[in-house]
Formats: C-alpha cells, sequence, structure tokens
C-alpha cells in the first residue's frame, strides 16, 4: 500500500499550505516605523499603568511624561530645571518657600483650564493614593502648606529648606492631573483604577490605546501649549526578547530599541550598521558593590580596604563595558553638583591588599558570600571581582536574588558583601548621598552598608539645608573624601547610556538624568 | 445521568487540588524574601508609607489568616488584586489567556497533523527508513530548546527572507478587531475582517511551530507505540486474512484501536502548552499568560503568581476532565465506574 506516502504528502503539504498562504498574504505591516507619522520604541520595560502618583520606573515615567506636564522640567539634553507649566518662579532665599506662576495658555487635554487649584488638586490626591509620589513629597511639604495665591499662582511651604527641590519638582512625581479626574473616583480609589489606562494630563500626547504591561500608542495632543512633535504617533511596544527587538531594528520596524537592557557587544554592533545610529552620553546609572560595616568580616575597615585594592578597576571598565563607562569616584555621579574628579580611589595592589588582611587577622584569606541579582552585567562583574579577589586570598562566593529579595535581604542586613545599581531620581546630590550615608537610613532608607557616622550626618544635614551652591558643592565634596576613606562601598563604574536607533529619526537628544525620556517636541523623521 | 455523577464527581476533585496548589504557592510566597509594601512605595520610600501599604495589602496579618482570606474570596472567583496594578487578576488573566489558548491550540492541531500520520507511518513502516526519519524528527523536535528554535526561525523567515512577521499577535498599526473571543484571529474571522484575520494567522505560524515542535514529537511517538500494539492484534491478522485492504486495515481497524492513548496525551500536551508557552511568548512578545506570570514573578506581584497557578491548575483539571469524557465516546467499552 501506498497511503502512507500520501498521508505524508498530504500532512506536509498541508501545514505548507498553511505557512505559504499566510506568508504569500506579504507582510503588509512592515516597514510601519518607515511612517513618518509613528515613532516606535521597542522595550522589554513594561509599565503597569499609566498614574503618575505612581510613576514607579523608567517605563512608567517615560509614558506619564508624554501625557502629563509639571509645573517645571529639566531641558531635553540636561539636568537644568526649566519651565513647563509655570513660566516664572520664586524661591525664598531660605529656599522653604517656592511660589509657581502658571502659563495663561496651559491646558488639559480637554481643553479646561490648568490652576492652581489643580495642582494642589494633584498634590493633595498624590499623597491619598500614599505610592511612589507621596513618598517623595511626604517628608518635605506638610499637610495644608500649598496655597493658592490666585487661580494662576501656587505657593508652596516647606517643612525645611530645600535646595533640591524644584529638581524635585522636575520629576514625575510633580506632574499635574487634572481634577476632573474626580468624576471616575470608585469608592476609595482616588481614581486609581481610572488612571490605569487614561490620562486626564496636559502633556504632549493623548493615550489612544494602552495595555498594562503591554503596548502604549499615544496620539498628538494638539491643544498643548508648546512646540508641537512632527510625529502624531508614539507606540511604545513591548518586546520582551533583545534578539527580536534587535533584528526589529534591523529591519526597520521600529525607531528606536531601549538600551538600558542591551549588551554593549550588541549595541557596538548595531552602531557599526548602516541605517543605525547610537546616541551616547555619561549616564547617572551607577554600579557599586556595598560592604555591611556593622557585621564580620566588613566591620574592620582593613578588610573593607583589602578588598578595594584587590580590584583592577580599568579592567572591568575595558573589558565589561568596552570603555562606555567611566569610572566612579564614590556616591556621587559625574554630573552632579560636588562631584569631586579628585576624590580619593583605590587602585588595585595585591601585596598592599595581602597585608591588610594579614593584619586585620585573617594571614590566610578569608571567603565570603556576595550577594547578587540576575542582571548579566552584574554577573560578568561579579565574577571578575571574583578572580581579582582570590589574588589577595579573598575567596568570594557568588549567590543570585530576584533583584526584590536582593533589596530585601541588604535593607535587613543579612549579608556582607552585596551589589546593586541606583539612578537618582532627580538631579541633586542629595538623593545619593542621604539614602547611601545618612545614619538614620541604615537597613530599609538604603544606607545597606550600615554606616554609622555623626560626623557625615552632620555634613549631609547641613549639605541639604545649605542654599548657597558653591558652599553645598563644597560640604559634597568632604563627604565623598570621608566615606571614600571608610570604604563602605566600592564605587565601580558610571555606564554610559546608549539608545540605538533609526538614523532616519531626527533630533532626538539622551537626557543624562532621564534617559527614558522622549522628547518628541524636537524629534522628526525622514524615513527612506 | 450516570456520566454526569461523574463529572461532578470530577469537578468535587477540583477542590483539594486547589488548595494543594494554593497552600504550597502561599507558603512558597511567603518563604521568598522582598516587601512588596516596599517595592510598590520605591526608594525614596518612608517606614510611614510603607506601614500604610502594608496594612492596605494586608500584609499586617499572619500568613494563616490571609491564606483563610483568600480561600474565601477564591470560592467567590476572586483572585485578589495585582499589587503592580492594583486591577483584580482574574480579570487581568481573562484578559491574557485568549491569546494563550490561540497559540496553544494552534500548536496542539500542528501537533496532531504532523504527529499522528507520522506516528501512524512509523509504525506501519516499522525500523525503515520512514520510521528513522519520523524518530529524528519527534526526537529533534522534543530536544530543541523552544527558546533557541523560536529565535532561528525568526533570523530565517523574518529577518533573512522577511516573509513572516516577527512579533506580538497583529502589525503594529493593526487595529485589534472588536472582542467576541478574544482570540485574535478567530474575532477577526467572525467580524469578516479578512485582512486582519490573514495577517493574525501570519503572526501565528512562527510561534504555533515553536510551540508545536516538542507537542509534534510526543504525539508522534504515542500514536507509533499506539498503532505498532494495535497492528499487531489478531484481529488485524483475522481483517487481513479476510482480504480487506490494507487501508481499510490501517485506518478502519487498527488506528481507531490505536486512538485512545493519543486522545490522553491531547490533554497532557494541550496543558503543557498553555503553562509552557512562557519562553515562546516572550521570544515573539506574544500578550498572553506566560508574558504575564513572567513579570508578577519578577515583580514580586504574590497575587498574580498565585492567580496563575490557580488558573493552570483548573485548566490542567478541565482538559483532563474533557479527555476523560471523550473516552466514553472514543470507546464504548469504557463504562464510567
Amino acid at each position: 500500500m501506498r497511503s502512507w506516502k500520501k498521508l505524508l504528502i498530504l500532512s506536509m503539504v498541508l501545514v505548507f499550505v498553511f505557512t505559504a498562504f499566510a506568508a504569500g498574504c506579504s507582510n503588509k505591516n512592515a516597514g510601519t516605523a518607515k511612517s513618518k507619522d509613528t515613532f516606535i520604541l521597542a522595550t522589554s520595560n513594561q509599565a503597569p499603568a499609566l498614574d503618575p502618583a505612581n510613576a514607579s520606573s523608567n517605563a512608567v515615567n517615560r509614558l506619564v511624561a508624554l501625557l502629563y506636564d509639571g509645573l517645571v522640567t529639566y531641558a531635553p539634553d540636561s539636568t537644568k530645571v526649566v519651565g513647563a507649566l509655570a513660566d516664572t518662579w520664586e524661591a525664598s532665599p531660605d529656599a522653604k518657600t517656592f511660589t509657581f506662576h502658571i502659563r495663561k495658555d496651559a491646558k488639559f487635554s480637554d481643553g479646561s483650564a490648568v490652576t492652581a487649584d489643580a495642582v494642589k488638586f494633584s498634590f493633595d490626591r498624590a499623597m491619598k493614593v500614599g505610592k511612589m509620589a507621596a513618598s517623595a513629597w511626604s517628608g518635605i511639604i506638610a499637610d495644608g502648606t500649598i496655597t493658592v495665591v490666585d487661580p494662576s499662582t501656587v505657593k508652596f511651604t516647606l517643612k525645611d529648606p530645600t535646595p533640591s527641590f524644584l529638581a524635585m519638582m522636575a520629576t514625575p512625581a510633580g506632574l499635574i492631573v487634572n481634577p476632573k479626574v474626580k468624576d471616575q473616583y470608585k469608592g476609595d480609589d482616588n481614581g486609581e483604577g481610572y488612571l490605569v489606562d487614561h490620562a486626564v494630563g496636559s502633556g504632549r500626547y493623548t493615550v489612544k490605546s494602552f495595555t498594562p504591561n503591554g503596548d502604549a500608542v499615544f496620539v498628538r495632543n494638539d491643544k498643548w501649549y508648546g512646540q508641537k512633535s512632527a510625529i502624531k504617533n508614539v507606540i511604545v511596544r513591548i518586546v520582551p526578547e533583545a534578539a527580536t527587538q534587535r533584528m526589529m531594528l534591523e529591519k526597520g520596524e521600529i525607531d528606536m530599541i531601549e538600551g538600558r537592557f542591551l549588551d554593549w557587544d550588541t549595541i557596538v554592533q548595531l552602531g557599526k550598521e548602516d541605517g543605525i545610529t547610537v546616541p551616547e552620553v555619561p549616564g547617572m546609572d551607577i554600579l557599586r558593590f556595598i560592604l555591611n560595616s556593622s557585621k564580620k568580616p566588613f566591620n574592620d575597615i582593613r578588610v573593607r580596604k583589602a578588598l578595594a585594592e584587590s580590584i583592577d578597576y580599568e579592567g572591568i571598565l575595558k573589558d565589561i563595558y568596552g570603555g562606555h563607562a567611566d569610572r566612579l569616584l564614590g556616591g556621587i555621579p559625574k554630573g552632579l553638583l560636588g562631584y569631586d574628579a579628585n576624590a580619593l580611589k583605590y587602585e588595585q595592589n595585591i601585596d598592599d591588599a595581602k597585608k591588610l588582611l594579614k593584619d586585620a587577622g585573617y594571614p590566610n584569606g578569608l571567603t565570603l558570600e556576595l550577594s547578587a541579582g540576575p542582571i548579566d552585567l552584574w554577573r560578568k562583574v561579579a565574577t571578575k571581582v571574583q578572580s581579582d579577589a582570590a589574588k589577595a586570598g579573598i575567596k568570594i562566593e557568588i549567590r543570585e536574588y530576584a533583584l526584590p529579595a536582593l533589596y530585601q535581604k541588604m535593607s535587613g542586613g543579612d549579608f556582607a558583601m552585596g551589589m546593586s545599581g541606583w539612578t537618582p531620581d532627580y538631579a541633586d546630590p542629595d538623593y545619593n548621598v542621604w539614602y547611601f550615608f545618612y545614619s538614620k537610613n541604615a537597613g530599609a532608607g538604603y544606607n545597606w552598608a550600615f554606616l554609622q557616622d555623626p560626623n557625615v550626618d552632620s555634613l549631609i544635614l547641613q549639605a541639604r539645608n545649605t542654599v548657597d551652591e558653591a558652599t553645598r558643592a563644597n560640604l559634597y565634596k568632604q563627604i565623598t573624601q570621608i566615606t571614600n576613606e571608610m570604604s563602605v562601598y566600592i564605587p565601580i563604574a558610571q555606564p554610559h547610556a546608549a539608545n540605538p536607533m533609526r538614523s532616519w529619526v531626527k533630533g532626538y537628544v539622551l537626557n543624562p538624568m532621564n534617559v527614558w525620556a522622549l522628547p518628541m517636541e524636537l524629534m522628526s523623521k525622514n524615513p527612506q | 445521568m450516570r456520566l454526569m455523577n461523574y463529572i461532578v464527581r470530577r469537578l468535587a476533585l477540583l477542590i483539594p487540588v486547589l488548595i494543594g496548589v494554593t497552600l504550597i504557592t502561599f507558603l512558597v510566597s511567603e518563604a521568598v524574601p522582598g516587601d512588596p509594601a516596599q517595592m510598590m512605595a520605591g526608594p525614596q520610600a518612608n517606614p510611614q508609607v510603607i506601614a500604610a501599604l502594608r496594612v492596605k495589602l494586608g500584609l499586617d496579618k499572619p500568613w494563616s489568616t490571609r491564606y483563610a482570606l483568600y480561600l474565601g474570596h477564591l470560592v467567590k472567583g476572586d483572585l485578589g488584586t495585582s499589587l503592580q496594578t492594583g486591577r483584580p487578576v482574574t480579570k487581568e488573566l481573562v484578559t491574557a489567556l485568549p491569546a494563550t489558548l490561540e497559540l496553544g491550540t494552534a500548536a496542539v492541531i500542528l501537533a496532531l497533523l504532523v504527529g499522528v500520520p507520522l506516528g501512524i507511518i512509523s509504525a506501519y513502516r516499522k525500523d525503515r527508513w520512514p520510521d528513522h526519519i519520523s524518530r529524528v524528527f519527534a526526537l529533534t523536535g522534543v530536544a530543541i530548546p523552544s527558546f533557541w528554535l523560536g529565535l532561528m526561525l525568526l533570523l530565517v523567515f523574518y529577518m533573512v527572507l522577511g516573509i513572516l512577521p516577527g512579533d506580538g499577535q497583529l502589525g503594529i498599526m493593526t487595529d485589534i478587531p472588536k472582542h467576541i473571543t478574544g482570540m485574535v484571529a478567530v474575532d477577526a474571522l467572525l467580524t469578516l475582517n479578512f485582512g486582519t484575520f490573514f495577517e493574525a494567522l501570519q503572526h501565528l505560524v512562527l510561534p504555533t511551530i515553536t510551540l508545536g515542535s516538542a507537542l509534534v514529537g510526543i504525539v508522534a511517538r504515542v500514536t507509533r507505540s499506539s498503532m505498532l500494539e494495535a497492528l499487531a492484534q489478531d484481529y488485524v491478522r483475522t481483517a487481513r486474512a479476510k482480504g480487506l485492504t490494507e487501508r481499510v486495515v490501517v485506518y478502519k481497524q487498527a488506528l481507531k484501536n490505536a486512538l485512545l492513548p493519543v486522545v490522553t496525551v491531547i490533554g497532557m500536551i494541550y496543558g503543557y502548552a498553555l503553562g509552557g508557552s512562557v519562553l515562546v511568548e516572550s521570544v515573539f512578545s506574544w500578550p498572553g499568560m506566560g508574558m504575564y506570570a513572567v513579570r508578577s514573578i519578577q515583580m514580586l506581584d504574590f497575587p498574580a503568581v498565585m492567580g496563575f497557578t490557580v488558573f493552570i491548575a483548573i485548566m490542567y483539571v478541565f482538559v483532563n476532565l474533557v479527555v476523560d469524557v471523550l473516552y466514553f465516546y472514543i470507546d464504548p467499552r469504557i463504562k464510567v465506574n
């Protein structure tokens, strides 16, 4: 019988007909990024909701910053604070009172005016929601201290002098919500349910569609007061797999990839391809090791220094980052006030490290655990440090945890050596220094090194309440000098930020602080 | 009526299954370090905000109380609220389910279309070259990691040949058809939107092959062994002796009897296709339950992880029940008791 052959042929034909039929319809959507009206960004970074009161990640920040405006914002290419909904403002000399004047032409996307009442409402709502924005403001703004002076003037009276207030106001925590959202409240949810996939802002775009943790499709808000973007639609497409993202960019189906999750080999290779460019800036993201100074063995400064002197820093920057990172010199990255290019730094000196260990009572070296996270780049750095430290007699066992678990572990002090990245939410050194070194923040407050030093505490408090910039910068340099000497953190790298994109995208600039930002008003496309 | 009783008894079995599944998942999520309240409040959170969130989320209560509350809600079909989006987990899972069902069903259909004929050929030509080819094909399908296969298929059919799309259920600019079943291809067909239907089919091709390749191997091997057994039976020899054609012997006599284990395996692979599509969904940006589960695990969104686990457990029980019920129709010898 020949029927098996027929059967084989039939089933194969069925599969191929299905494939060919589908394929034969030709892929009409190939090259949608080739439309000059639509900008498409692919990222693996999912945004769960569009509520500015809970802008909890870069993914959410990027979206809410297109849909909402704050009183002030950062200039597209720097950390300079510039006007947004407010065109002018005044700060009292003691940096405790800030008065903002709202532009007359500022409108929400429904056409209603942005008023001082709306500003007050937004901050009150953020506090009630009790999430990210509330965390940012609750230590700074007391209840009932936001005053509506007149419909276009609003005054903030702060608990303490806060020179970094304007920088904080420029973050997504300061975005203004249309009070009409009250019509959408369900029970006591403060509109959180509604704002998952709707927006009530005054930003450059409005929501066409949004799926939580899925794609976002935004259309230009033609009522926006500023210079409108040449690009009508913005699409943020969730593509979890980096290899798929890369193929889509190469095919010209998307305009840009969020580079934060790509390794440098891929970014460099993409940059060499025709039709693709890679804008790159020194970012403010940092990578450091954290040594728990409250426990053995790192309660001994000699052991901390021994580890610091066992690491080949330049090797890490050259071999792992391919030169696309700067050496980190303490808690304050390059680009922030108070950065000190001449800060005390350690270099690899194995003999010295061995001697320090011997003095500390470890003549035969020691073994310790490094708590790390499941990030490929961290893995590479951790492995390199493991092999460096072994030369000095420090045997490191690397153990990986899911990020939330890692942070919990470090917050609880249940570790010897940890590693972590960190990006400041606003462009002020206080953001880093306050969390890293202030004694009361030990543990859950992100002083994971459990540093307790009254001298450092007093300098931090003095710096955060000082208005004069030069004096502040000096204070931060002192803090860096002292904490580097203590060596409770081992600063490693300040990686560059780079977002590979099609060369037909014009006008895009990468903000060193907000690497997630899309300055759509400057951007246009000229696809071939 | 007896069948009805049987179905009710089987559904009652869901209760211990669900208690077991939820208890284990609950205890595991208790054991994992990480405070969801702190994650939600963010890096600048002060202790008051975190404490308030803990109360709001019920994290201040002991685990046994929270577990009892969870079971109470589960009975009402409420799987809790996602810590990340603040939306009901049930609603989110129902949104993500159709995409996974669509892909899983397509993969199972592919597995049957290719696997069953392959198995029959293998059995009929045992130890001859068609059997060897089929064996290599089946084992390769099972052995190749779906993640790698997906990327290779993308590279060839999307990147180099450019004949098939690479990601998602539809093109970036295509409007999703009106929601009827939630399965994009089906909805497009039901709304007579043929352009979108064909586009959805194109988008299905590569993920279906990726997910289905492992299933093809399983179906082919089960069909083969079951067919071999059937072909060796006396009734087959009798049929041949009676002078029936090979076609009748193989398809009418042997295949019918050999199908029972294949039906069993359909239940298994369907469950696998639903729960195991995680990597395939990631490679092809397929917005289904797999992607939902991965993200929830990464973000320690415990209610979402629990919800996913419960959902998959229910699906497994349900699919296997359907398979068991199918037995009665396929094989009249099987009785309810």
